[in-house]
């Protein structure tokens, strides 16, 4: 059951199936920022209606939280069993 | 027909029958209990109170208006997912405590009184710790205790509110309240312990990772939102609720990211879903608070969709630990299958459940001109994305980290018919409140018209949540995403876990040394024997005796503060 074989049989596992989905997450966002030019947006207040703003938002948006989450764990990591000692 | 009822009885009695029957006869018992219940919501009539008097008090013990209406359908789905989910578990412990834990939720939601309402309060939180209990292992007694405190000190809290408004107004009914004297804080405290406010959210993350994996199931649907119910029906439109639950659905998202153990991930997750809820409930138009509603009733079966996945994977391959999981997709397809659905509802991609009930709190945002709100409930939206809607099926069913897997993970089968039945039918639900919404819609307790499938809307969603994607591939790829590490995360518990204890600690110390100068001895043996509770009690895993006695002081400093007004 070990063997490193048996583990890479799964689709998932198989790295061209891997980039399969990635080129078309890839296809996928630039065909949304495509699509955005055509559609009218009824932008409610002034920060909706900025172009991209959603795309530029959404890919910011998890940087940051990484970022943040990288400093928050050199802050607070302990040993799995703290507070048991 | 049925003949009327009040809805907590098909639960109690189901409760009642379980020591009583065995085998096939309990399972439908068991099953019986929520159908029987929910078939009630056909026809139910609304707007419609019974009333009693019991020495001298007046009390509604059933109101049904259209706020409880959903919230009781939602309830009904719920017990039902979790009971098909569980229907294998031989323990009456388990089965026990989750029937009568649905039915105090249930009697919460029905309540139009505080003396009723504190009652199912209690038992909403005593019955749930048979939960935590049931794993039977010492840290999960430790556990359960820990969060019988915070339980219990809600339920203290209600009492001391609700018989300050007694005493001042002499009126028991339970309806919108606005913050401003004692009584109405020590309420609002009350039900933002159960609705995990920021700093009194720990029970959540504490306890939910440590129930069965059955348990925690039920675990993640009641408690919170009978609390979100309350403050809706509390304090609706209360505009300090914005900043709480933007709070909350905002830090919750990078103890997500750095948390290992996916149950617990989930529990941090619930946390932030509060969040948007208590948004909608602060902003108080009724497109807010039908959002509200609609979002906690779409939760609701995404959320348990995706602790049942977490669940039988805990059964099947031993572990939720992201470091030791992975290849599950193999072994476990139709739970994997089943997780990606809820993962991408809680995401709230267009045509699944999440999508068309975050839509009318982020509308109502804007309506209302929330902009910096709205920026940071769309981050949160964002955040969603990362930890439940990648993290929770990636290291759930796909990771392949290279280290070295248990064998029971490697050996793992799928879940049993049962509980890939109570999954499907998650699922289902999930994509049919998504593609159907009007059916969500018909249900909600205001008038007043939305659509969620606008063009303009459908596409900047889907901007966010691609490009967000695009962002955690990107990171994942290059190395920038954190690696999975088994650890402790410091999070509020630190406060009541370390820092009181030395505190305490430091404070005997100071105060002995001034005794012992006076000589009087019986202090010393007494507070030495508080201080040694305190040491053992808060301050580790193994936490008894401590913590009932810090539960039983506060328990009175706060009937003191309630009975002097």
């Amino acid at each position: 059951m070990n063997d490193p074989a048996h583990h890479s049989g799964g689709w998932a596992d198989n790295p061209v199936v891997r980039r399969r989905i990635r080129i078309a997450l890839y296809v996928l966002c630039a065909l949304l920022l495509i699509v955005e030019l055509f559609v009218s947006r009824t932008g409610h207040n002034r920060i909706e209606s900025i172009p991209l703003m959603y795309a530029v938002y959404g890919f910011g948006s998890l940087v940051f939280a990484v970022v943040v989450a990288r400093g928050l764990r050199a802050l607070v990591r302990r040993d799995e069993d703290y507070y048991d000692s | 027909m049925i003949p009327e009822f009040h809805p907590v009885w098909p639960f109690f009695i189901a409760a009642l029958l379980m020591p009583v029957t065995r085998g096939a006869l309990r399972k439908a018992v068991l099953l019986a209990a929520p159908i029987i219940g929910g078939l009630q919501f056909f026809g139910m009539e609304l707007d419609v109170s019974r009333h009693m008097t019991l020495m001298g008090l007046e009390l509604t013990p059933y109101r049904a208006d259209s706020l409880s209406f959903i919230f009781g359908i939602a309830f009904h789905i719920g017990a039902f997912l979790s009971i098909l989910f569980a229907l294998r578990v031989r323990d009456t412990l388990q089965q026990i405590s989750g029937l009568l834990y649905v039915g105090a939720a249930l009697g919460v939601v029905f309540a139009g009184d505080f003396l009723t309402l504190f009652i199912q309060w209690e038992l909403l939180g005593l019955t749930s710790a048979g939960l935590i209990f049931a794993s039977r292992t010492p840290e999960a007694v430790a556990n359960g205790l820990r969060y019988l405190v915070y339980q219990v000190l809600s339920g203290v809290m209600l009492t001391a509110g609700a018989l300050m408004l007694w005493l001042n107004t002499g009126e028991l009914s339970f309806e919108a309240m606005e913050l401003g004297s004692a009584a109405t804080w020590f309420v609002f405290l009350a039900f933002g312990i159960k609705a995990g406010f920021p700093l009194l959210h720990n029970w959540i993350p504490d306890s939910y990772p440590a129930g069965t994996p059955t348990g925690s199931v039920f675990l993640c649907i009641f408690t919170t939102k009978a609390a979100i119910y309350a403050l809706a029906r509390g304090f609706p439109g209360t505009e300090l609720l914005i900043y709480i639950g933007a709070t909350m659905a905002f830090f919750p998202i990078f103890y997500a990211i750095i948390e290992n153990n996916l149950r617990r991930v989930l529990s941090y997750s619930i946390i932030n879903q509060l969040g948007f809820m208590l948004v909608g409930v602060g902003i108080g138009t009724e497109l807010a608070l039908n959002g509200t509603a609609a979002h906690a009733f779409a939760h609701i079966i995404y959320k348990s969709l995706l602790f049942m996945s977490m669940g039988a994977v805990l059964q099947q391959a031993g572990t939720v630990s992201a470091v030791r999981l992975g290849g599950l997709y193999r072994r476990m397809p139709w739970t994997a299958t089943f997780c990606i659905v809820g993962a991408a509802s809680i995401s709230a991609f267009p045509l699944l459940s999440g999508f068309v009930s975050k839509a009318m709190i982020m509308t109502a945002l804007v309506q209302t001109d929330h902009v910096f709100i709205w920026l940071v409930m769309l981050f949160a939206s964002a955040g969603v994305l990362e930890h439940a809607g990648i993290k929770i099926p990636y290291f759930g069913f796909f990771s392949d980290s290279g280290q070295a897997r248990p064998e029971s993970v490697n050996n793992a089968g799928e879940a049993p018919l049962n509980m890939l039945l109570a999954m499907g039918l998650g699922a289902f639900l999930c994509i049919a409140i998504g593609v159907w919404p009007q059916g969500l819609y018909a249900l909600l307790p205001y008038g007043g018209d939305y659509w969620p499938y606008e063009m303009g809307h459908v596409v900047t969603q889907m901007q966010l949540l691609f490009f967000a994607t695009l962002a955690i591939v990107w990171m994942h790829r290059s190395g920038r995403y954190p690696a999975e590490i088994p650890s402790t995360n410091l999070d509020a518990d630190w406060l009541t876990r370390r820092l009181v204890p030395a505190f305490a600690r430091r404070a005997h110390a100071r105060m002995a040394a001034i005794y012992e100068r006076l000589g009087n001895g019986l202090w010393q043996a007494g507070s030495t024997l508080i201080m040694r509770s305190v040491d053992r009690g808060l301050g580790r895993a193994w936490s008894v005796s401590g913590m009932v006695l810090w539960a039983l002081a506060v328990f009175t400093a706060v009937l003191i503060v309630g009975l002097r007004y």
